[in-house]
């Protein structure tokens, strides 16, 4: 590849370039009548939908009937007409979702509406958040034993600044005489320590506040 | 969106932190709602965030000298059982202030913070209060005791995506609830603030309240 081409994003990132395929696969098995397709639709992007529900509407006990409005929607729609852009599948859905989120909001009264017994079915248990066996006080006895295991002081402050202050990151850089990149590095080992700490506290009740 | 971009640009951290611009936002979330590795990352970094807050409460993690008043506030406040607590503090501490009394030790000088009460009249459209980007807004409001804990969202007008939200409240003495809100989270315009009431993990609507902040 000669100096200065521009790399599609689809070949820099594998996962997106399969995800892309996936899309287009399932959008046009959807619209040739493919009951399969609909099932792998309904569990590819169900926790995802409703992680963004839960976030727009702020009620995780609604999350669940507006998610499942939101796939018989979008099943329907699929089923009757093509997407113009298949690959955007992700798009399209998030799309409804907001929508069906913000139909909600303003309907606030919950009226029940007919459910279709096909994808209630094939809706897979995406309610569990990760580490859920984790609780608050383990979550925090991880964060101390985290902030222990840091040697530099300075780390420690990037992340008090950061998450409590909520500081700029420019701030925190400026003031603390650190490039963007040290930043970044900074956040990502911490976040992989704490990861490995709550992998533990998951497997074992280790984690016990002193 | 690919992977670089969104950890070039902590696009985990500026999400929940409701900091990601529009034109950046729908991409994020097209990829967040197919790519289960980033919805793992968001739970990872929304876990470190509230252990962080947790701990800062701590003696022993003390959040650095020019967090000043204001951030400390917003800790309190951020934690269910000292909100009722809290706000019976600030009513003491501006109590002292109305009453002219002056301490160098007492009374920080970087107190800054205003009190409204959020009562709605039937007819009368909602309450306005007056709010500064540099100072702690804090909203007291009834709510009764019909539940175990409320949460507590906030939405400026047309915005669905929640601008606050504070889990896990519980009412004070008289049913009153006090939340602490940013100022510079509350610039001029309408606002919807919604609670919803929890008991034995069913959340409830319990009431809105619009108010416009001027």
């Amino acid at each position: 590849m000669s100096d200065g081409q521009v790399i599609p994003v689809h070949l820099r990132d594998q996962r997106l370039a399969d995800e892309i395929a996936a899309a287009i696969r399932i959008v046009r098995a959807v619209r040739d009548g493919s009951a399969d397709a609909e099932t792998e639709l309904v569990q590819r992007y169900s926790r995802g939908l409703r992680y963004l529900i839960i976030k727009k509407t702020g009620d995780d006990v609604l999350a669940d009937d507006l998610l499942q409005e939101t796939l018989i929607i979008a099943i329907k729609k699929l089923r009757e007409q093509a997407l113009e852009n298949p690959q955007r599948l992700a798009g399209y859905l998030r799309g409804i979702a907001i929508r069906v989120a913000l139909n909600a909001r303003r309907r606030r009264s919950r009226e029940p509406y007919l459910a279709d017994t096909a994808v209630l079915e094939s809706m897979p248990d995406h309610g569990k958040r990760q580490f859920e066996c984790v609780s608050a006080q383990e979550t925090k006895a991880a964060v101390l034993k985290l902030l222990d295991s840091m040697p530099v002081k300075r780390d420690r402050e990037v992340l008090l600044r950061y998450y409590v202050r909520e500081e700029e990151k420019s701030e925190i850089c400026r003031t603390l005489g650190l490039d963007s990149l040290h930043f970044n590095r900074v956040l990502y080992r911490a976040k992989n320590r704490f990861r490995g700490i709550l992998e533990r506290s998951d497997e074992g009740p280790d984690l016990v506040l002193e | 969106m690919d992977r670089n971009y969104i950890d070039r640009h902590l696009l985990v951290d500026r999400y929940l932190a409701g900091a990601v611009p529009d034109d950046e936002l729908a991409d994020f979330e097209e990829r967040l709602v197919w790519d289960e590795e980033l919805i793992d990352e968001l739970d990872l970094a929304e876990r470190l965030r509230e252990g962080m807050l947790d701990a800062a409460r701590e003696t022993r993690y003390v959040v650095p000298t020019q967090t000043g008043f204001v951030p400390r506030l917003r800790l309190v406040f951020s934690n269910a059982g000292y909100a009722a607590a809290a706000s019976f503090l600030v009513g003491i501490a501006l109590s002292v202030l109305m009453l002219g009394y002056r301490s160098d030790t007492s009374v920080p000088e970087e107190i800054r913070y205003s009190v409204n009460e959020l009562q709605v009249f039937r007819g009368a459209g909602g309450p306005v209060i007056a709010t500064t980007p540099d100072a702690m807004s804090i909203l007291r409001f009834e709510v009764g005791h019909s539940f175990e804990n409320y949460r507590v969202t906030i939405q400026a007008e047309g915005n669905p995506e929640p601008l606050w939200q504070q889990g896990g409240l519980v009412p004070d003495g008289d049913g009153m609830l006090a939340v602490g809100v940013p100022g510079a989270s509350l610039p001029s315009g309408s606002y919807l603030l919604t609670v919803h009431g929890v008991n034995d993990g069913q959340t409830v609507l319990d009431r809105q309240i619009p108010f416009a902040a001027d």
